[in-house]
C-alpha cells in the first residue's frame, strides 16, 4: 500500500502547483489512485501466482496546453491480458448498487475529463487519465 | 484506520477514523461482523474522522450495510464530510443509506 499512497501523494501534488483547485485535486488523486490499484490489481501477466512479485506498473504524470489552459494527463500503465471496460457492470442499477466491488472504472469517468484504454506495443493495458484546469 | 464502538440508547455506534481504502477496509466489515453475530441489531457507522476512502471503501460499507440486513438490522451513516457526500452522491449509494449530520438525530431514527 505504501508505493500507492505515495503516488497519491505526487499526483495531488502535481495538480496542486497546477493550480487545480483542492476539490479537484483531491478527485484527480482518487481518479489516479483507483487505475493503480486496478493495475496492482488485475494487472498481472498471465501464469503468475502469488509467490511473485507484485506486478510492475508504469505511472507517468504529464502537462499539456490546450489553448493555454493546462491539462493534467496521468498514463498508468500494467502489463496484465487486457480487459474490456465496456464489459465491467454499472455500479448504479440493480444488483450493481449494492455490489461490494466495482466501482472504480465509474469513480475514474466522473472524477476525470476523459479516460481512455489502450493496448502498449509492448504489452499490457494503458489507462489515460485527463482533466483540464477549469477557470475559478 | 481506527475503529472503536460504544452503545447509546440501545444503538451500537462505530467511530471510524482515517482512510477507508483497499488494505484495511476489511476491517471495518469484521467490526461490523462482529456487532452482528453479538446480535446488535442498531448500527451507526460515525464517519466525521474520515478523511478518505476509495472504491474499495464504498464498498466495504455497502457490504456492512448488506451484512446488517440479512440479520434483519439497521445500519445507517452520521457525520459525513462532504467528499465522502459527494462520492456517495454521485453512485447513488446515497439513494441507499439514511445518513445524519446529527448523532443524537440519528440514534433517535433507530426507535
Amino acid at each position: 500500500m505504501d508505493r500507492i499512497a505515495f503516488i497519491d501523494s505526487v499526483v495531488r501534488k502535481v495538480a496542486i502547483e497546477m493550480g487545480f483547485s483542492e476539490d479537484d485535486a483531491q478527485d484527480i488523486e482518487l481518479a489516479a489512485h483507483e487505475a493503480v490499484v486496478n493495475a496492482i490489481r488485475h494487472g498481472a501477466p498471465i501464469g503468475g501466482d502469488a509467490s511473485d512479485p507484485p506486478p510492475l506498473v508504469d505511472v507517468r504524470i504529464a502537462v499539456e496546453h490546450e489553448l493555454d489552459v493546462p491539462v493534467l494527463i496521468i498514463e498508468i500503465r500494467d502489463r496484465g491480458a487486457g480487459f474490456a471496460p465496456e464489459a465491467v457492470p454499472s455500479p448504479l442499477h440493480g444488483e450493481g448498487l449494492l455490489r461490494p466491488t466495482g466501482r472504480g472504472l465509474y469513480l475514474m469517468r466522473r472524477l476525470m475529463d476523459d479516460v481512455t484504454y489502450s493496448a502498449h506495443p509492448e504489452g499490457g493495458t494503458v489507462v489515460r487519465l485527463r482533466k483540464r484546469r477549469h477557470l475559478s | 484506520m481506527a475503529i472503536s464502538k460504544r452503545e447509546v440508547d440501545g444503538v451500537s455506534i462505530v467511530d471510524v477514523t482515517g482512510k477507508i481504502v483497499l488494505d484495511n477496509s476489511h476491517e471495518l466489515r469484521s467490526a461490523v461482523r462482529e456487532l452482528v453475530e453479538a446480535g446488535k441489531k442498531k448500527i451507526l457507522l460515525n464517519l466525521e474522522g474520515v478523511t478518505y476512502v476509495d472504491s474499495s471503501g464504498l464498498g466495504e460499507i455497502v457490504s456492512c450495510y448488506s451484512t446488517a440486513q440479512r440479520q434483519e438490522g439497521k445500519l445507517k451513516l452520521e457525520k459525513l464530510q462532504p467528499k465522502l457526500q459527494d462520492l456517495l452522491t454521485i453512485t447513488r449509494l446515497l439513494e441507499v443509506f439514511e445518513t445524519f449530520r446529527e448523532e443524537a438525530e440519528a440514534v433517535k431514527s433507530f426507535a
